[in-house]
């Protein structure tokens, strides 16, 4: 198996596209990354032993969800004090925030939704085949 | 509807000069997206494996099969769609054994790379990326689960209904 698309050069972390807010309010994307650690012996943890940590934390729901072929949204904030850890599945998505910067989210790739409040960012299919992507809600503050 | 769909493999690099195809860049045909595998192409199912508690208390694995979940949304499908009490995303080696301890919860693992196979009960199930795996809480028992050549990389999230 190839090095897979998410991880970072050196294969230590988990690089993820994101949205996020800033103390003025406004939204804007970036890159989070998650890096890899061992689980210390003892720790409560649904990681199993053995196996390398890149992020763990309380969640409030979870759903896969397929989005119709051309689907665009205007600029929108996810549920408030929530973030939405994410694994697109299928299709590729354009992300956008007002400030001009965005992102493409491809098959196979993370990303962390972390602008809950703000002025949002738009989403819209990049393909007009429609894409499929799991979404785990967390807390904004865990 | 949203059918099972394809990746284009080789991106835009696929060149045609007069509409005719040049060397091995016109392969560049669409190959199926493993990730997108489990779901039917109605949109209206996905396959999943199950980690399951039996009633004798020891734990099967099997193939099975989800329907899609009303969603408020009308014009989306949705599916597994769970409250939950927490997630991981977690990373195994190369050919790593986990034994089988005790589920204290249902889970979800979704495979996002690589690959790995769980035995119980004198089946085995090959789960490569693309594969959601639910688990019963009190499941494990006789379970044992391999990594694949070059390890995998999974979300588990532990659910909470």
């Amino acid at each position: 198996m190839a090095k897979p698309k998410f991880m970072n050069a050196d294969g230590t972390a988990i690089v993820a596209p994101r949205t996020y807010t800033d103390d003025q309010g406004k939204t804007h994307c970036g890159v989070a990354d998650w890096h890899g650690a061992p689980v210390p012996p003892g720790e409560a943890t649904i990681v199993p032993a053995g196996c390398t940590r890149y992020y763990e934390g309380k969640a409030i729901s979870m759903l896969i969800r397929q989005f119709v072929p051309g689907m665009k949204t205007d600029y929108h904030t996810d549920p408030a004090d929530q973030h939405q850890v994410t694994f697109m599945i299928d299709g590729e998505a354009a992300v956008g925030a007002k400030d001009g910067t965005s992102f493409h989210l491809h098959a196979g790739e993370f990303a962390s939704v972390e602008d809950d409040h703000g002025e949002g960012h738009t989403a819209v299919d990049a393909t007009g085949k429609g894409f499929t992507q799991l979404f785990v809600a967390v807390p904004a503050r865990s | 509807m949203i059918r099972r769909r394809s990746v284009l493999a080789g991106g835009g690099a696929a060149l045609t000069i007069g509409g005719i195809a040049i060397g091995g860049l016109a392969e560049a045909a669409d190959k199926p997206n493993p990730l997108a595998a489990a779901f039917a192409a109605d949109g209206k199912s996905m396959k999943v494996i199950r980690i399951l508690l039996k009633n004798d208390g020891k734990t099967r694995v099997a193939e099975g099969q989800v329907g899609a979940d009303d969603s408020p949304y009308p014009l989306f499908k949705q599916f597994l769609t769970s409250k939950a009490s927490a997630v991981a995303i977690y990373g195994a080696p190369a050919h790593h054994k986990i034994a089988g301890a005790k589920a204290s919860a249902k889970a979800m693992l979704f495979i996002c790379a690589g690959e790995t196979v769980f035995k119980a009960g004198g089946a085995a199930q090959r789960c490569p990326a693309g594969t959601a795996i639910l688990v019963d809480a009190g499941s494990g028992e006789g379970l044992t689960e391999t990594a694949g050549p070059d390890g995998y990389t999974a979300i588990k999230v532990q659910l909470a209904d």
